[in-house]
């Protein structure tokens, strides 16, 4: 089954054109970057995706089921960009991985490196253990389908590798299906499995092997990649 | 010194009314702040005292004309945010506004309830009645049970509203009720304290609590706790001092504010210099 399907879909924001008869799909247990030029619609797309912003035309459907009368929200974990979360939101870590009111277990914690933060507050942590932690949210409901916009803003070359490795694993070990909204093209081809590249106009999907070609086919020239170590 | 004050009807009924709406609006508070919508409760304040206006001129009573118009005008605010591309602090200064020309157009038609007008505009605690209490009380029950039922959805929607969505959330019912208790809220504390007053008891309680606390729970308690010593404080000191009450709580209310922005800038100050001492 297909984890996301979106089909022939078209969504314009105050009379300006974002999507034009946009094709995609997610195979279940994929790990997908989403990559782009800035304003390519890529956090656009994800709403879409999750039904937070309704296109003109087209249909998307999660685990098979038409957006519109989808329910079974414990599969989806979405993690939105930093900056869209309350700054000085005064609750405790453990406060926090409650909020979707589901149990989070100790390997989970202990995977993420989280398992001692519980009483401090999530304001007051650094951006990496903030990302950790949202994680742990995401995946307090066992979800199937992890979807994250641009977590690793602000974070450090370790704590990137560390992040894209607990990823990896959560893919690997669990068959959760990754969605991962990313500027780093540097780091996805040892990661990822797949490559979507969305522009206004178009939308490519490939294997990280071919990126070159795909980030020709996006942003209209070749790029000299750097490739981080892990 | 107490016992001379419980003497007093009116100040056993100020007492409690006090502690009535320092629970209902300090609880309130917490998720207002965090939703950017801390003039809210000014807002809404206005629009009740056109509600005031419409039931001195209309021979209604002014707790229901009140009610019923800020509960329209706490909607207008919820749907403006919803449907228009305004911002929430946008929406609040249009109802703002619509709400004091209302009243100034209701005055100016029906003249003569100035004086009773001014007890509303400045509160008048010591002279609640059984009836407002009782209308207080029932306040309170409906904050907090609507609090108790969706406490973790509040939380999460205060924390990411998309998140809260994408959880299977119906964000836009629980901020509508939420809106409307918060308009009940703003009518009782409006006899507390006055329109002009009301949104300090929503705001700054909530304000101090967020310098002191370390989680939600207790930003919530300590909210409550500095709401009640200082409404509960005002009183006393007013009833000592010869001093408008809404005056001194709201005066009360600054300086638990200063005195925990303090306290917590000393304390981050000592954990920074204990950390830079842990590294040398």
């Amino acid at each position: 089954m297909k984890a996301v399907d979106m089909d022939e879909v078209s969504f314009s924001y105050d009379g300006n054109s974002v999507f034009r008869d946009v094709t995609i799909h997610i195979d279940e247990g994929d790990f997908v970057a989403v990559i782009g030029p800035n304003g390519s619609g890529k956090t656009t797309l994800i709403k879409i995706a999750l039904g937070l912003l309704r296109p003109q035309a087209g249909g998307i459907r999660l685990f098979g089921t038409p957006i519109e009368s989808f329910k079974s929200w414990e599969l989806v974990g979405y993690i939105p960009q930093k900056g869209d979360f309350e700054r000085n939101f005064p609750g405790s870590v453990d406060e926090v991985l409650a909020l979707k009111g589901g149990a989070i277990d100790k390997k989970t914690l202990e995977l993420l490196e989280i398992e001692r933060l519980g009483k401090r507050r999530f304001s007051e942590l650094s951006g990496g253990q903030q990302q950790k932690v949202l994680i742990a949210l995401a995946l307090s409901s066992k979800p199937k389908l992890l979807i994250l916009d641009e977590p690793t803003v602000g974070v450090d070359v370790q704590a990137l590798q560390n992040f894209y490795s607990i990823l990896k694993k959560l893919n690997k070990e669990r068959g959760v299906t990754i969605l991962l909204v990313t500027h780093e093209v540097g780091m996805i081809q040892s990661y990822v499995k797949s490559v979507l590249c969305v522009s206004r106009e178009f939308s490519c999907q490939g294997k990280p092997e071919n990126l070159e070609d795909i980030l020709k086919e996006a942003y209209g020239k070749s790029f000299d990649i750097h490739h981080h170590k892990h | 010194m107490v016992g001379s004050i419980l003497g007093y009807e009116f100040m056993q009924r100020a007492l409690v009314g006090g502690a009535l709406v320092a629970l209902t609006c300090a609880s309130l508070g917490v998720f207002l702040v965090l939703k950017r919508l801390s003039l809210l409760g000014d807002g809404l304040a206005h629009v009740a005292l056109a509600g005031v206006a419409v039931g001195l001129l209309t021979g209604i009573d002014t707790v229901l004309s009140s009610l019923v118009l800020t509960v329209l005008g706490a909607l207008g605010v919820n749907e403006t945010i919803k449907r228009t591309k305004v911002y929430g602090e946008t929406a609040t200064a249009i109802v703002l506004s619509v709400g004091l020309g209302l009243a100034v157009l209701l005055i100016g038609i029906a003249k003569g309830f100035n004086a009773d007008l001014l007890s509303y505009l400045f509160g008048s605690i010591l002279a609640l009645n059984t009836s407002d209490l009782t209308i207080m009380a029932i306040v309170l029950a409906i904050s907090l049970v609507s609090l108790a039922i969706f406490y973790r959805k509040l939380v999460l929607m205060s924390f990411n509203e998309d998140i809260a969505l994408t959880s299977g959330i119906d964000a836009q019912f629980i901020d509508k009720i939420f809106i409307i208790v918060v308009a009940m809220a703003v009518v009782v504390g409006m006899r507390a304290v006055g329109i002009l007053l009301v949104s300090a008891l929503l705001v700054m309680p909530a304000s101090a609590a967020f310098q002191l606390a370390g989680s939600f729970k207790k930003t919530i308690l300590y909210s409550i706790l500095i709401s009640l010593a200082c409404v509960e404080g005002g009183i006393i000191s007013a009833f000592y001092l010869n001093l408008p009450p809404s005056g001194a709580i709201v005066m009360l209310l600054f300086a638990a504010f200063v005195l925990s922005a303090l306290w917590r800038k000393i304390s981050s100050k000592k954990a920074d210099r204990a950390v830079s001492m842990t590294r040398a």
